[in-house]
């Protein structure tokens, strides 16, 4: 059973990539007036246009467009920027590491800050800790990442002076733009730790477990927590999409060179190759992410696989 | 407990008997939070619209000998890189951003909702639709605005297109999974028996009950939208100077981080403040709405 809801889960997922990589392709399609226009501007020369037109290969049919986009970009070859004529994948490839590593650290803090708080909210139900917890989760809901990214910046760096302002060096480049990340999902993942918890507090066997006499931190974190989990896990994978959309803006703030500089200055340049090889790239992690999140967690839960 | 049963109740009513509207009131009232949040939104809401009546100086006027104030008597919130004053522009901005939400959320609730409801009465239409938004969703909400906002081209309003395309799957899956359960009822057989067109079964019969959770759904997504929108803009590719757009004025902000803290503080204070009213109120209407949707959203 388990094999024939993973191999689904897997044909699916391939579907939804041929999807995004068509979406993708046709983004260039779907620009408003004609394209070379656009990159050279209305005052190019029609050899001028006719040139970039060949580079791009618009000059060809659709479907051959397609598979020239798509053969390249399962060997690992998206092209060259239009406007420093590096290769995309190689930009990519040396900038996309700090981005994951933001949103790694980010899942890692949104975890810990977003279980603890849940965890205590839950035992102290309707009780002051669960009411400042569930504020700061609602206010980590509401706040604009860009601007808790600044206000860090200003407390940690600019007046503490501990953590640098901007740019990369080394780990402690990556602390703000992570904790900024972390803070707000933190709050979204208390939210689901808290009801979960409250769920299942609230059953015969966590009783049973109390009144057998059982340690109070046995019985919460053994009993509990363990059964409460799966709809956090879930959460946090399916957040790493999110993480990953997010450490683009704290990237932004921090001025670290990650993947979110080539979209901006591409997007305002429009260097669209390279705007689209980052959307294909984050895509993908993304779905495959997603994939990955769906098979651990029916090994996790046999249910999940019958419905 | 009580909500459960007074909306449970109440379930199987037309949404626009005006006993429905009452018993929504009542819940809706001895809920604090939600209280604070309907106040901070109408707050918003009216220094957005009286915005040229009580700001206290022209946000686009310039004054270099101005630049960078502290907070003071003339300039409460302070003045930016330009001299000119911060909380003049703030009450400006209320305007775009309260105008930025709602037109994101329009486009992303009529779309969603028309899609949902075409995918969840029609088995035929449902597989294309479902495909469709499934792949709409497997571009992370910013990647998907960034990657409209690249083709449309930079600007505030193609950051409300781009918002509200990326809020369409959302609107899509919840109505249609409203529909799924309210198409199998005996009233919509009934409608169905009597020969009624599947327009107005949809519409008169199917709309009406299944409005609760997409109305819950505009206030948080309000909210949202609102963070969504001003990220672009923050990130350049909404709001294009000299527009006293929140995000973009942070985005400015950033360099002067060093020298005017108010600068960095007070157009995000903005931002959040008005967001937690959206989700404030979302949450209270959630609750006196349809207490099942607490665990759905």
């Amino acid at each position: 059973m388990s094999i024939a809801y993973i191999v689904r889960r897997f044909l699916a997922a391939f579907g939804v990539l041929i999807g995004v990589s068509l979406l993708v392709f046709l983004m260039l399609q779907l620009i408003p007036g004609d394209p070379v226009y656009q990159i050279l501007g209305e005052m190019a020369t029609e050899e001028q246009a006719v040139a970039m037109r060949a580079r791009l290969g618009l000059d060809q049919p659709l479907h051959i467009q397609y598979f020239r986009f798509m053969s390249g970009a399962l060997r690992g070859d998206l092209g060259r920027s239009i406007v420093t004529n590096r290769s995309i994948s190689d930009e990519i490839a040396r900038r996309f590491p700090l981005t994951v590593r933001i949103a790694l650290y980010a899942v890692l803090i949104q975890s810990i800050i977003g279980c603890s708080l849940g965890i205590l909210a839950s035992l102290k139900h309707r009780k002051w800790p669960d009411n400042a917890a569930m504020l700061g989760a609602l206010l980590g809901v509401s706040s604009p990442s860009f601007w808790l990214a600044l206000i860090l910046m200003l407390v940690f760096s600019v007046w503490l002076e501990w953590l640098p302002i901007s740019g990369y060096t080394d780990w402690r480049s990556l602390v703000l733009p992570s904790l900024t990340l972390g803070l707000l999902g933190g709050g979204r993942i208390a939210r689901m730790t808290r009801s979960s918890m409250l769920e299942v507090l609230r059953q015969d066997y966590v009783r049973t477990a109390r009144a057998k006499g059982l340690a109070e931190r046995v019985v919460v974190f053994k009993h509990a927590f363990k059964n409460a989990i799966i709809p956090i896990i879930t959460l946090i994978g399916m957040d790493f999409g999110s993480l990953l959309g997010g450490a683009l803006i704290t990237e932004t703030v921090f001025a670290i060179p990650g993947v979110a500089q080539l979209a901006i200055t591409g997007i305002s340049r429009r260097d669209f190759p390279m705007v689209q090889g980052v959307v294909l790239v984050m895509a993908v992690v993304f779905t495959m992410t997603n994939l990955l999140v769906d098979i651990v967690y029916s090994l996790v839960n046999p249910r999940i696989r019958y419905q | 407990m009580n909500t459960y049963v007074a909306t449970g109740k109440n379930e199987k009513r037309p949404a626009k008997s005006k006993a429905y509207a009452a018993i929504v009131w009542h819940e809706f009232k001895k809920n604090k939070g939600a209280l604070i949040g309907l106040g901070l939104v109408i707050f918003f809401i009216s220094i957005g619209l009286l915005a040229p009546y009580i700001s206290p100086h022209d946000p686009l006027l310039m004054n270099q000998a101005n630049r960078l104030q502290p907070p003071s008597i003339t300039h409460w919130l302070g003045t930016d890189e330009h001299g000119r004053d911060l909380m003049s522009r703030i009450i400006h901005g209320a305007r775009i951003s309260t105008t930025v939400g709602v037109v994101a959320v329009l486009i992303a609730g009529v779309g969603g909702v028309t899609l949902g409801l075409t995918a969840g009465y029609w088995k035929s239409a449902d597989a294309i639709i479902m495909t469709m938004i499934d792949l709409l969703m497997a571009f992370p909400f910013l990647l998907l605005a960034i990657g409209i906002v690249s083709i449309l081209g930079p600007s505030l309003t193609n950051t409300m297109i781009a918002v509200g395309i990326g809020g369409i799957a959302g609107y899509c899956r919840v109505t249609r999974a409203e529909v799924l359960r309210v198409r199998e009822l005996e009233f919509v057989e009934a409608a169905h028996a009597l020969g009624y067109s599947n327009a107005r079964i949809i519409l008169n019969h199917i709309l009406p009950n299944v409005l609760a959770p997409i109305i819950v759904m505009v206030t948080l997504t309000l909210g949202s939208s609102i963070l969504g929108a001003a990220a672009l803009s923050f990130l350049g590719l909404g709001a294009q100077p000299p527009q006293p757009e929140w995000g973009f004025m942070l985005n400015s902000a950033r360099s002067f981080v060093m020298r005017a803290w108010w600068y960095s503080v007070f157009p995000g204070l903005a931002i959040m403040l008005m967001v937690l009213g959206f989700n404030m109120l979302g949450d209270g209407l959630r609750d006196a709405l349809d207490p099942r949707l607490k665990n759905m959203m």
